[in-house]
């Protein structure tokens, strides 16, 4: 069992094995060994850590993608944005709660979930146009009328031009 | 009654105490003040000071269920809203929908005045936001909340009443306003605070609460619930009020790019390596931030990543960016005048232009040019080259030494053939693309075609869709064909939802359908009959068995009931020609005498020009008419053939016709429809026959000074026994001395049919 604790203060006992789907965890516990001291997770709140926990937990005793099968996979990792349906369901949250579990999942290197992350934020933005990506992430557009039509024409590095 | 009007002098007792009590109120105050006489308007001041006084100590506002701002609120909202959902799209047309950025980016709210701008609504706060935690918090107390119904008892609805049409209207201008605030953060204007309410609650204490789009529902929550108008009174019992409070969050300010942005650029550019170019060229468009981040060379690797989830793409020529490669490949708007949907690619000159810019701004490599820059220049350019590029060139050459020209035309060749090359490979991959595109849409298509069909076979129109009409029928009588019917040929999958909304139209269509499918099949029948009735006289003969020999003598019954057939015909049609040329030849028996009596000959001098156009020698389109004499004009053949219609089935209606006629054409009733009497010649064949010569082979001697001419007929024909009729048809004319045509000169014949002036002559002769 290990603990780990949250930002704001919360203590969580997971089983060693679910954990250790995080590769920052599990370095951190190949270097200390076994201990009974919690784990300070200074980037994690309860709430986003929980969700990283129900996630690992549902994906227990998954292969974890070895370091040289990665350059393999990264190919066709890209190209599909296909995410499974548990996944799908798993990351069906506010904006909010989605970009902090990606930060989560970066940040104790889960490249699974990072995966499931990016895949949901990719396919938001799919076939959006300009317009509709901006009332998505509820961005202002900063263009003038004028400035939209130039950028529009201009699709060379910024550097070149 | 008695006791209603015993409180008439009642009442009038306290109006004048009332009025007593007032005048000395005046009298007090005025007299303390000044010690004279109240002026009209000071004692008009004092009175409404001490009605509204009173109006103040009275009158329980707890107890008063009325406010006019609440209302009109109500009323809007329910105008705006209810009604406009309950019309339709049409409504919400008419109230304008308030999605997106107004045209023109028109900020509504520009100008307001400044006090209407509390500052403290989050311009960024999502729109309807209100509306999602309704649903949530309907969720939530769903479950557990009792739902109190309030019935229309006056004392309940007393108490009551205030807070719940608080909380209506709360939600009413939320549902407005919420829209409007949106507006101002896109439109850049000033966000709005939106309504501020004044409520005196509890009669004695004033609270003045301020409702945001933040705050509204902080404030309706507390307040216990909401009103709904479907349900009668529906308000929550106040302790689950209190805890969805207790556990309501507002939601979290998001600011501008804060989302996307703020992510580590490894995690941006790892979301932005799913995507494909077109997606960011838009990223690239929506901010300057994610520009700056996107147009920079260091996220080549993002552009990268994006082609190659394209799959088949060439990779970038060196010489270009990538996101100039994007663009070329993905932008559907014309490059140089944005005009939309431009599909029209010149890989070599690298530019998507429509066809106009395409016209405008390029220009052919021609012998012109060979001329005006000479043939070297000529060399290293492909076959044509924007305006620009010419410029730059014929400029940069014109700078340069002798040496360093050809050096430059080199390098000018060798990257045209490079541009070549990336041109081939990326023309090829967008055909293949466009292939697979169009295979995709047509098994779309036709995916969506079968599934429409197959719910109307489901709806009993099986038959209906078995016999829809093919492209040719369709097309004769310009029907739609059921592939091209803007329904049926989106290539969109059916779902419920569309065949929910498309139903009604395709169940008319099909109506439409089976109108056609019955009158078609009527025609068909009726077609049928026709021919089983001219079956009847020789089916006997056809359907004899096939060892026995068909002779002449077994058409003889057919024969004998044949000539019954045609003089049927011929009287019906004889009586019909006669009463018509009566009436044409302007020939007028007196009404005792029968039609009938009236001489054939009389009516056989009618003179008939055809403009059917059918007849064999058609004439150019400058010449005479041909004059048809009786009886041609009864047998002529565009009486009984009719050119065949170009949208007429085939199999045609009738028979066709044989060899000999012109083709196209087919049989069809006899009628006289397409001949045209000739009023003219008419009167010049009845002066003819007035004259008498009727005989056949006769000559007749017209003597007019100073020449002699002579007649001669050729031709009689006997009608019938009783009349003989006679026909110019070889009708000679001799001028001078007949005797000397005797001696071996022929008679000049003329034919008078062909020729016009010679007709005329005689009618001159005869006059």
């Amino acid at each position: 069992m290990v603990h780990l604790v949250t930002s704001d203060n919360v203590e969580f006992v997971v089983d060693k094995e679910v954990v250790e789907r995080s590769v920052l965890i599990k370095n951190m516990l190949e270097d200390v060994g076994e201990t009974d001291q919690s784990i300070p997770l200074a980037n994690v709140s309860s709430a986003v850590l929980r969700k990283v926990i129900e996630y690992c937990e549902h994906h227990r005793g998954e292969p974890l993608p070895s370091a040289d099968a990665d350059q393999n996979q990264d190919e066709t990792r890209k190209r599909t944005t296909d995410i499974s349906e548990w996944d799908q369901k798993f990351i069906t949250v506010d904006q909010e709660m989605l970009f902090e579990i990606i930060l989560a999942a970066n940040y104790l290197d889960i490249k699974s979930l990072l995966d499931v992350g990016c895949k949901t934020v990719a396919n938001m933005i799919k076939g959006k146009t300009p317009d509709e990506i901006r009332r998505l992430f509820n961005i202002v557009n900063d263009f003038t009328p004028e400035e939209e039509a130039q950028i529009k024409k201009e699709n060379e590095w910024a550097e070149d031009r | 009654m008695l006791k209603f009007i015993n409180y008439a002098p009642l009442g009038h007792a306290f109006e004048r105490l009332n009025l007593e009590d007032v005048l000395g109120v005046l009298r007090h105050g005025c007299g303390s003040g000044r010690g004279s006489i109240p002026t009209p308007e000071e004692e008009a001041n004092v009175i409404l000071q001490a009605a509204w006084l009173d109006l103040q100590l009275s009158y329980d506002p707890s107890a008063m269920d009325v406010d006019v701002d609440l209302e009109c609120l109500g009323i809007l909202e329910q105008r705006m809203f209810e009604l406009s959902l309950a019309a339709g799209a049409a409504g919400n047309e008419q109230w304008g929908k308030d999605a997106g950025t107004h045209q023109d980016r028109w900020n509504p709210y520009e100008g307001l005045p400044e006090h209407w701008n509390h500052g403290d609504q989050d311009p960024y706060a999502p729109e309807f936001e209100g509306e999602l935690d309704v649903h949530r918090f309907k969720a939530q107390t769903a479950a557990t909340a009792k739902e109190v119904h309030i019935s229309y008892d006056e004392g309940a609805h007393t108490t009551e009443s205030p807070l719940i049409e608080l909380g209506r209207s709360i939600y009413g201008s939320r549902g407005i306003l919420g829209k409007k605030e949106s507006e101002g953060c896109v439109g850049a204007g000033p966000p709005l605070s939106i309504w501020t309410a004044t409520r005196n609650f509890q009669g004695t204490s004033r609270k003045k609460i301020k409702i945001t789009a933040n705050n509204g529902w902080e404030h309706v929550f507390a307040r216990g619930g909401i009103k709904s108008r479907f349900t009668k009174t529906t308000t929550v019992d106040a302790s689950h009020a209190t805890e969805f409070l207790k556990n309501y969050r507002p939601r979290a300010r998001k600011q501008s790019l804060e989302v996307l942005i703020s992510l580590p650029l490894d995690i941006l550019f790892e979301i932005f390596g799913r995507l494909l170019p077109l997606d960011l060229l838009h990223l690239s468009r929506t901010t300057k931030a994610l520009r700056s981040v996107l147009m920079h060379r260091s996220s080549t690797t993002v552009w990268m990543a994006a082609r190659s989830n394209v799959k088949g793409m060439p990779a970038c020529a060196d010489d270009m960016s990538e996101p100039a490669h994007a663009s070329l490949a993905f932008d559907m708007h014309c490059h140089n005048c944005l005009r939309p949907n431009v599909r029209n690619i010149d890989w070599n000159l690298r530019v998507r232009y429509c066809q106009k810019c395409f016209k405008e701004r390029t220009e052919i490599v021609d012998d012109k040019f060979k001329k005006t820059y000479g043939l070297k220049l000529h060399h290293c350019l492909s076959l044509s080259m924007t305006q620009n590029h010419r410029e730059s060139l014929v400029d940069e050459l014109s700078k340069l030494g002798p040496e360093e020209r050809s050096v430059l035309r080199g390098l000018k060749r060798d990257a045209v053939l490079v541009r070549k090359e990336h041109a081939v490979l990326c023309t090829k991959w967008m055909e293949g693309e466009q292939q697979s595109r169009w295979k995709e849409l047509d098994h779309l298509r036709s995916l969506r075609h079968d599934a429409i069909l197959e719910k109307l076979i489901e709806l009993g129109w099986e038959e209906d869709v078995n016999k829809l009409p093919d492209r040719h029928t369709a097309r004769i009588y310009k029907l739609t064909h059921f592939e091209d019917l803007p329904l049926v040929k989106q290539p969109k999958p059916l779902t419920d939802h569309i065949w929910q909304n498309i139903q009604h139209k395709m169940v008319e269509f099909m109506g439409q359908m089976r109108e056609f499918r019955i009158l078609q099949e009527r025609k068909q029948q009726i077609r049928e009959r026709q021919s089983l009735l001219a079956m009847i006289y020789i089916r006997d003969i056809v359907e004899l068995p096939a060892h026995l020999t068909v002779t002449a003598e077994d058409f003889q019954p057919v024969r004998e009931e044949l000539f019954k057939l045609v003089d049927t015909w011929k009287r019906c049609n004889g009586h019909d020609l006669r009463s018509d040329l009566l009436w044409r030849l302007e020939i007028h028996p007196p009404c005792w005498l029968d039609r009938l009596s009236v001489q054939c000959e009389r009516l056989a001098v009618a003179v008939f020009t055809c403009t059917g156009w059918l007849c064999d020698d058609i004439p150019e389109p400058n010449d005479l008419p041909r004059y048809m004499y009786f009886p041609e004009y009864l047998h002529h053949r565009c009486n009984r053939i009719r050119r065949r219609a170009w949208n007429e089935l085939d199999p045609a209606n009738t028979f066709a016709m044989g060899q000999g006629y012109p083709g196209n054409t087919v049989q069809r009733e006899w009628s006289m429809d397409d001949l045209e009497l000739d009023k003219k010649a008419s009167q010049t064949v009845r002066k003819l026959a007035k004259l008498g010569c009727f005989a056949n082979n006769t000559t007749y001697r017209v003597t007019t000074a100073p020449m002699n001419y002579y007649i001669h007929c050729d031709t009689t024909i006997i009608l019938t026994q009783k009349h003989v009729l006679w026909v110019w048809h070889g009708c000679g004319m001799m001028r001078q001395n007949p005797k000397a045509h005797q001696k071996g000169n022929p008679w000049k014949h003329f034919i008078l049919p062909t020729d016009r002036s010679k007709l005329d002559l005689i009618h001159v002769l005869y006059q």
